[in-house]
């Protein structure tokens, strides 16, 4: 990840900017509605929380193959969806993979997504980053409302699920994900001074 | 960590222009980087937030000036539907509007689709009425479907069937007959759905007559279903790309493995595919309809998601038995589990055939999957109860007849099997006829009951008008005691009135009597002062006469002390005297003359 330096510009502190607030967006709004490259990226979740990311990560990159490991990964999934059945036969060689820098950005939205899951966790749990300088008026119900969110419900029935107002709603979804984009910045090294 | 004032510190910068932010950041927090950071990307996460559902999005200047958006009707990750005013028609419309981060490629894609749709034209589809990208967001307006509701005295919203509990069978029938019928009509012009489920069906409120909405647009994945969202996935087949599309729990299994992308329904064998799907989708919705929930689920055992299911050689959960635990008439059963059948070879070739099946279903008529002679004979009987009745005493007639006349025992024998087969069909005619009796006793016991709540209702009405009355009568009482306390009231005052009355005319009498007691007494004052006056001369008269009488006793004091005095003296003066006189004679005596001359 970029990590800012002191002669940063401001037109490079905004970009920085719009790329994290994009980011968070983009991984809350994922909501399982499956293009292609959501699907992979649910199975590269699920490559990632097999294990074999944290154990690569401790190669040097040049040692890692990430897409060789993925591709293996995708490919026992389709032998293990095989063995429920007949299905038209998708031969090996012709599954094909995003190159290794798609599958990185990849295996990064795949870690964003559960980071945001378990920040929005503690949050349901009435904990708030120590780091954080500005106030959250309901920590609790802040993150209900990002976990409802997150998990594609709309806002009238987030208002209705958790008996507030579509704007109060509405305002604990800005709030919660204003939230996630400064813990992400500090995470990135903005903002992080004691 | 700061308090509130932090915040409201926040939200007066985030009214200044987004260049003035830092600015005033390092105006309002001069010693605190971190903290100015923080800001910052607060603020400008918030200004980048998300799309307020509540408030309705422009659709351009145009269309702004000729839609009234009032009333989000849904929402979901990629669009949102509205309520809307057609100005110019001066009629109600809805709109779907797409979000403007949409892919333009998916939006051009359900844009082509929503324009095919609009050749269609149907009872039971919802007409798409203008397709149009404004200020940046794509837009489909159409119909609305409402009705007026009498009870209400307002225009009610359709609902989807998704969200609404049919009230039988035989209506989950007709819903279903609906929807085959729209989507065929929509076959007819080479525009197919393949995203068919409950959610895609609007129900009208008071005539609960089923129309098919949302034509194409799950090719692209922009349905408004945020529950079961529409996927699209494409990848690698055999035999060249293929692509996934639809809502995982209700594909047909083919449509899960992947199409073609160059499916062309003007190619017989791709167009027999297209309606294969669509004939699926309409089974899938009478199997969700029936048993309540979707023909795929996520299976949790083997961690596979819908779509997965969907894709393998699973078959749905067999169909027996509603939610409500009822079974499912078998005639019915198989109509559906012939147009969900795995195989899209084995379906109706059209969705019209399900349609026609499902108007049999409904009339009473046997389906072409209803072979069985009994059957048959069975539901002629229950549409043609009468002349079933006079067939049956024709053959038993003949019957007799033949007996007397002496037929051979072999044609006896034939007879009494047909006499028995009959039997037969008139024993299952009466097992039907005891149904249909134990239904129409259901339904007659179904209208006692709602007599019986009516009655209970107008006996509640009548109870209430009787209560109304009641306190009408109460608050008359009420009233009237008001009025008398009031009357007693007003008499009370005018009592203690006249008596204040009098008690001022006492006042004024006492006063008067008090005035002249005054005066009497200022009068006797007068005569007082006057005796007291003549009493003080008198006194003065006394006490200056005391003084005279004792200034004269004091003169005679003093004429007495001087006549006293003088006494004294003169006493003195002749004691002295008579010492000379003594002293003379001495002398003048002898002897006494010669010592007196020596002396």
């Amino acid at each position: 990840m970029a990590q800012p330096n002191e002669d940063m510009s401001d037109s490079e502190m905004a970009a920085q900017f719009e790329r994290i607030i994009r980011r968070v967006k983009s991984s809350m709004k994922y909501r399982g509605s499956y293009s292609t490259r959501d699907i992979l990226g649910s199975l590269v979740a699920r490559w990632l929380h097999s294990g074999e990311w944290d154990r690569l990560k401790l190669l040097p990159p040049q040692e890692r193959h990430i897409g060789e490991s993925v591709r293996r990964f995708i490919l026992d999934r389709i032998d293990q969806l095989r063995r429920h059945g007949e299905r038209h036969e998708l031969p090996d060689d012709l599954l094909a993979l995003p190159d290794e820098a798609a599958l990185i950005e990849m295996i990064e939205f795949a870690e964003l997504r559960a980071w945001i899951a378990a920040r929005i966790g503690e949050l349901e749990a009435g904990h708030v980053d120590p780091r954080l300088k500005i106030p959250l008026v309901n920590a609790q119900e802040t993150g209900r409302a990002l976990r409802l969110h997150i998990n594609g419900r709309t806002q009238r029935e987030i208002a209705s699920e958790l008996g507030i107002s579509l704007g109060g709603a509405n305002k604990r979804i800005v709030e919660g994900t204003n939230y996630l984009v400064v813990l992400q910045g500090i995470e990135e090294g903005l903002g992080s001074g004691a | 960590m700061i308090g509130a004032p932090l915040r409201i510190q926040l939200a007066r910068i985030a009214q200044l222009p987004a260049s003035e932010w830092e600015r005033s950041l390092a105006q309002e927090f001069p010693d605190d980087a971190s903290l100015r950071m923080q800001a910052l990307l607060w603020l400008h996460a918030e200004k980048a937030g998300p799309e307020l559902e509540g408030s309705p999005p422009s659709l351009g200047e145009a269309a702004d000036e000729r839609y009234e958006l009032a009333l989000l009707i849904d929402a979901g990750a990629t669009a949102s539907v509205w309520q809307a005013f057609d100005r110019r028609l001066g009629r109600s419309v809805a709109i779907k509007v797409f979000r403007d981060h949409s892919e333009s490629e998916a939006i051009d894609q359900v844009l082509a689709e929503a324009r095919a749709a609009s050749d269609v034209v149907s009872e039971h589809v919802v007409r798409v009425l203008d397709v149009q990208y404004g200020a940046g967001r794509p837009y489909i307006v159409m119909e609305l479907v409402s009705e007026y509701d009498p009870d209400k005295g307002d225009v009610v919203l359709g609902r989807d069937a998704s969200s609404l509990r049919p009230r039988g069978v035989d209506e989950v029938a007709r819903w279903v007959m609906h929807v085959a019928r729209g989507v065929h009509e929509a076959h007819l012009r080479n525009v197919f759905h393949r995203d068919l489920k409950p959610k895609n069906v609007l129900l009208t409120p008071n005539s609960r007559r089923a129309r098919v909405t949302d034509f194409g647009l799950a090719v692209s994945g922009t349905s408004a279903d945020a529950t079961h969202p529409a996927i699209t996935l494409l990848k690698r087949g055999p035999a060249g790309p293929v692509s996934v599309r639809g809502t995982p729990e209700y594909m047909a299994p083919e449509q899960a493995r992947g199409l073609p992308l160059t499916l062309d329904a003007r190619s017989a064998a791709d167009r027999a595919t297209l309606v294969a799907i669509d004939v699926w989708g309409i089974g899938a919705i009478a199997y969700e309809l029936l048993t309540g929930a979707p023909p795929w689920l996520p299976r949790r055992a083997d961690d596979l998601s819908a779509w997965e299911v969907a894709a393998s050689s699973a078959r749905p959960e067999p169909l027996q038995r509603r939610r409500d635990g009822d079974r499912i008439p078998p005639r019915l059963r198989r109509v559906i589990e012939k147009a969900m059948a795995i195989d899209p070879g084995a379906r109706y070739a059209s969705a019209a055939a399900v349609g026609n099946e499902l108007s049999a279903f409904l009339a009473r008529r046997p389906t072409t999957l209803d072979h069985s002679h009994a059957l048959r004979i069975g539901l002629w009987s229950r549409r043609n109860p009468q002349l079933a009745l006079t067939v049956l005493v024709a053959l038993a007639l003949i019957g007799l007849a033949g007996g007397l006349a002496g037929v051979t025992r072999a044609r006896v024998l034939r007879l009494r099997g047909e006499r028995d087969a009959l039997d037969r069909e008139v024993a299952a005619q009466k097992i039907e006829q005891t149904r249909l009796s134990a239904a129409v006793t259901r339904s007659r016991d179904e209208l006692d009951d709602t007599r019986t709540k009516l009655a209970h209702e107008r006996q509640n009405l009548t109870s209430l008008e009787k209560s109304l009355a009641d306190e009408r009568s109460s608050y008359q009482v009420l009233f009237e005691a008001k009025e008398q306390a009031l009357r007693t009231a007003n008499a009370t005052t005018r009592h203690m009135l006249e008596q204040l009355d009098a008690a001022h005319r006492a006042q004024r009498i006492a006063q008067r009597a008090r005035a002249a007691l005054e005066q009497t007494v200022a009068e006797l004052q007068r005569e007082l002062d006057k005796h007291e006056k003549e009493r003080e001369k008198d006194r003065e008269r006394v006490r200056r006469e005391r003084d005279t009488v004792r200034a004269e006793r004091d003169a005679i004091r003093k004429e007495r002390d001087a006549a006293v005095a003088a006494r004294e003296l003169a006493e003195k003066q002749l004691g002295a005297a008579q010492a000379e006189l003594e002293r003379v004679r001495r002398l003048a005596e002898p002897g006494n003359a010669s010592r007196a001359s020596r002396k």
